[in-house]
């Protein structure tokens, strides 16, 4: 039996290696993070519910077979979330499809982050902003909305994003330019009025 | 379905969005499922266990083994093409004919620079899969390969590795003289005033007996004294004490003139390095064996060559022992036979 005190109170890394010892902790990590990867899958994917479910079941299980190789000099988030971002993908090469997004119910934060970044009229409604933004997510690349994504839904920095995608620091940089750029002109193509 | 009423109230909301709201209501579900539940139900009635510590090092450093292995063979790579372009005798080739392409198929050593990319691609993949590898960007990577071999492979020709594999290579490696190093094949054109082989027997003052690799015997004339490109290399230190000039069981590679049937008469020795131990893999005991197809124009091995030329072996003369050189007896032809049980056959006296 678990110490439910103890599993809370610890940082990931720690219940990485109280799993190792009993494997009951795990349900901790699944808790932690299952609506985050949830959430990073369907909007990366494009998937319904179920389907998302079964991806993340197999990201989890991935997350646990793979303890002992989880690297301390990262952070847990990361590594997790690199995990699912490779899940994704195979998936997607299993089918032979590309990974279409979807509109998904954005936090207020990455709303309003977002916002800020593009320099969209401050004084729009945030509800209708957030469609507006959805809107154009849904319509760009997968891989420059993947990095959008990750930084203002799931609030990740450049170097976690890097260790996400696996894909040198100023690799990231240019590609948030491009995501940035892509994102301005499909909100001029769309003809959508912030 | 609260949000989804919300949704419906905005005039110009389409209904794809209407639908893609509706994926993440559901989505959200995710929350009160007892997910951890049943992946740890799942886990426990498959006795899934964490893959062991040990195969994730394993893996680690195999493919840093795979990588440092890959390096250090460019850096060999590396070796050699300083070896061949330093000893390219850049200016026989452009003297001797042939186009830009030719001359640039003849100069650069082309096998070794496949090779060297070959090894730098093998780095870089290798490097990429590490853990950390990721980070860093493949320019970054492939330039560093290239420089860390570049440097190896300086120290490698200085410590004579490149020589040595060559050497090596040109006795025993298949295709060497099409491939490796093709060169080779341009020196045996005594048509076009160029032959290259091993010379055997000295027959008189500036005449020698010399095999090419067609298994052919060339009677060559050859007067050292009148030749001003030999001194012009040994001036400029083209010849070292590894290269010897006119010796028994030494290659050689000529500049002349077939002058009869067999015979060439020869103006200029060129100083052979790459390849020049390319004719010592028809020695016995390294080279084909009679009958077998190993000749590099096709040609069977022990086919034309005179049985008092085929029935010995030859060696560097270098490697002649002083007291044994005096014991070779001369055939009824005038060629120097050596008893069967001894391991070498002659060393010309000047």
């Amino acid at each position: 039996m678990i110490d439910p005190l103890l599993a809370e109170k610890s940082s990931d890394e720690e219940l990485i290696a109280l799993t190792l010892k009993d494997q009951d902790y795990f349900g901790e990590i699944i808790k932690r993070y299952q609506v985050k990867l949830f959430n990073y899958i369907v909007r990366i994917s494009g998937l319904a519910a179920e389907d998302a479910e079964d991806v993340l079941q197999d990201i989890f299980l991935k997350i646990y077979l793979n303890l002992n190789d989880f690297d301390k000099s990262q952070k847990f988030s990361s590594w997790a979330y690199a995990i699912a971002h490779n899940q994704v993908i195979s998936q997607f090469r299993k089918r032979q499809a590309r990974p279409e997004g979807h509109a998904v119910n954005l936090e207020d934060n990455a709303a309003k982050n977002l916002m800020i970044d593009f320099d969209l009229l401050k004084d729009l409604d945030l509800r209708r902003a957030k469609e507006l933004i959805n809107k154009v997510l849904e319509k760009m690349e997968p891989k420059y909305r993947e990095i959008l994504v990750l930084k203002f839904l799931t609030e990740q920095s450049y170097q976690e994003i890097s260790d996400i995608i696996k894909k040198p620091l100023g690799t990231v940089a240019s590609l948030m330019n491009k995501a940035k750029e892509e994102f301005r002109r499909e909100v001029v193509k769309q003809k959508i009025n912030f | 379905m609260e949000e989804i009423k919300e949704e419906k109230d905005i005039s110009n909301i389409s209904q794809e969005e209407i639908k893609n709201s509706e994926i993440i209501s559901e989505g959200e579900i995710i929350e009160d499922k007892n997910l951890s539940q049943e992946i740890l139900s799942n886990i426990k009635e498959h006795k899934i266990a964490p893959r062991p510590r040990w195969q994730f090092l394993f893996r680690n450093y195999f493919l840093w083994t795979i990588g440092f292995l890959a390096l250090f063979f460019g850096a060999v790579s590396i070796s050699l093409i300083i070896f061949m372009l330093r000893y390219n005798e850049w200016s026989s080739y452009s003297r001797l004919g042939g186009g830009p392409l030719d001359f640039l198929l003849l100069v650069v050593p082309i096998f070794w620079i496949i090779s060297l990319a070959i090894f730098v691609i093998l780095v870089y993949f290798n490097f990429k899969k590490t853990k950390h590898g990721y980070r860093f960007k493949p320019l970054l990577i492939v330039s560093g390969a290239i420089a860390i071999s570049v440097i190896l492979g300086f120290a490698f020709f200085s410590l004579g590795m490149g020589q040595r594999i060559d050497a090596v290579l040109g006795r025993r490696a298949p295709l060497y003289d099409s491939l490796i190093n093709p060169g080779m094949r341009f020196w045996s054109n005594p048509e076009a005033g160029r032959l290259s082989g091993l010379l055997v027997y000295q027959e008189s003052e500036g005449n020698f007996i010399l095999v090419d690799n067609n298994n052919i015997e060339w009677h060559v004339n050859y007067i050292e004294s009148n030749d001003e490109k030999l001194a012009e290399a040994k001036k400029n230190g083209m010849i070292d004490d590894e290269t010897l000039i006119i010796a028994a069981g030494q290659p050689v590679r000529f500049i002349g003139e077939i002058t009869a049937e067999k015979e060439f008469k020869a103006k200029e020795m060129v100083p052979f390095h790459p390849g020049r131990e390319f004719f010592y893999r028809f020695e016995k005991g390294h080279g084909p064996k009679p009958g077998k197809n190993m000749m590099p124009n096709g040609a069977k091995f022990g086919g034309t060559i005179p049985p008092d030329i085929n029935s010995v072996d030859i060696i560097p003369s270098d490697l002649i022992p002083p007291e044994e050189a005096t014991s070779a007896t001369m055939t009824p032809a005038g060629r120097l036979r050596v008893p069967k049980t001894s391991e070498i056959i002659m060393e010309i006296k000047k």
